[in-house]
């Protein structure tokens, strides 16, 4: 199952109606009618990076 | 009957999905169709009928450079198409809040604009790429 690319806020403002430190997915930041990108260029979400399951048992 | 009103400095004003309430000092909804004359003979007034729609959004922010704030929400749009959400009353939409959305060009921006003295501003006209939704939940 592909899941959708997760990002938190780290801006003071409210981000795509989600506060700081909420989780925003590519889906609604898509619906909220922007770009990820212009999002983490502006400093107001970054990724969420998850170790892979085999790195992390390593 | 009770006339309600409702202070300006109450709108929530989000663009490229950032909050940027805090920083508008001004904002203007415009909305008109195009009126295309229909009048033909034997007519006895003029008559019109309904076109295309053109919309704007017209802004006066303060300048700030701070990330997440004015400037770097409109460099990181400028010159795509981004949405809008307009409330005249904070964002909880009801029928006495109604929500204006919709997509907007953003162009003709004055990231550098201030005399001596003066504070940094820009009022902006953008021009909306889709037709404005109104929505009362």
């Amino acid at each position: 199952m592909e899941l959708n690319m997760q990002y938190e806020i780290i801006s003071e403002r409210e981000i795509c109606g989600k506060q700081k430190g909420e989780i925003l997915t590519d889906v609604e930041i898509a619906e909220a009618g922007t770009r990820v990108e212009a999002l983490i260029n502006g400093g107001s979400i970054k990724p969420i990076t998850k170790q892979k399951k085999d790195e992390a048992t390593e | 009957m009770a006339t309600t009103t409702i202070l300006g400095n109450t709108v929530y004003f989000s663009l490229a999905g950032v909050n940027l309430s805090d920083q508008v000092t001004n904002i203007t909804i415009n909305q008109q169709f195009e009126e295309l004359e229909t009048t033909a003979m034997g007519a006895t007034s003029r008559v019109f009928v309904k076109g295309l729609e053109t919309a704007q959004i017209n802004v006066d922010f303060l300048n700030s450079y701070v990330a997440t704030e004015v400037n770097t929400t409109l460099q990181n749009a400028y010159g795509t198409a981004v949405a809008f959400i307009i409330n005249p009353n904070g964002s909880t939409t009801s029928a006495t809040n109604p929500k204006y959305t919709g997509s907007v060009l953003v162009n003709n921006l004055t990231p550098i604009n201030g005399a001596v003295g003066d504070l940094q501003t820009q009022s902006l006209s953008l021009t909306c790429v889709t037709p404005i939704t109104y929505s009362e939940t």
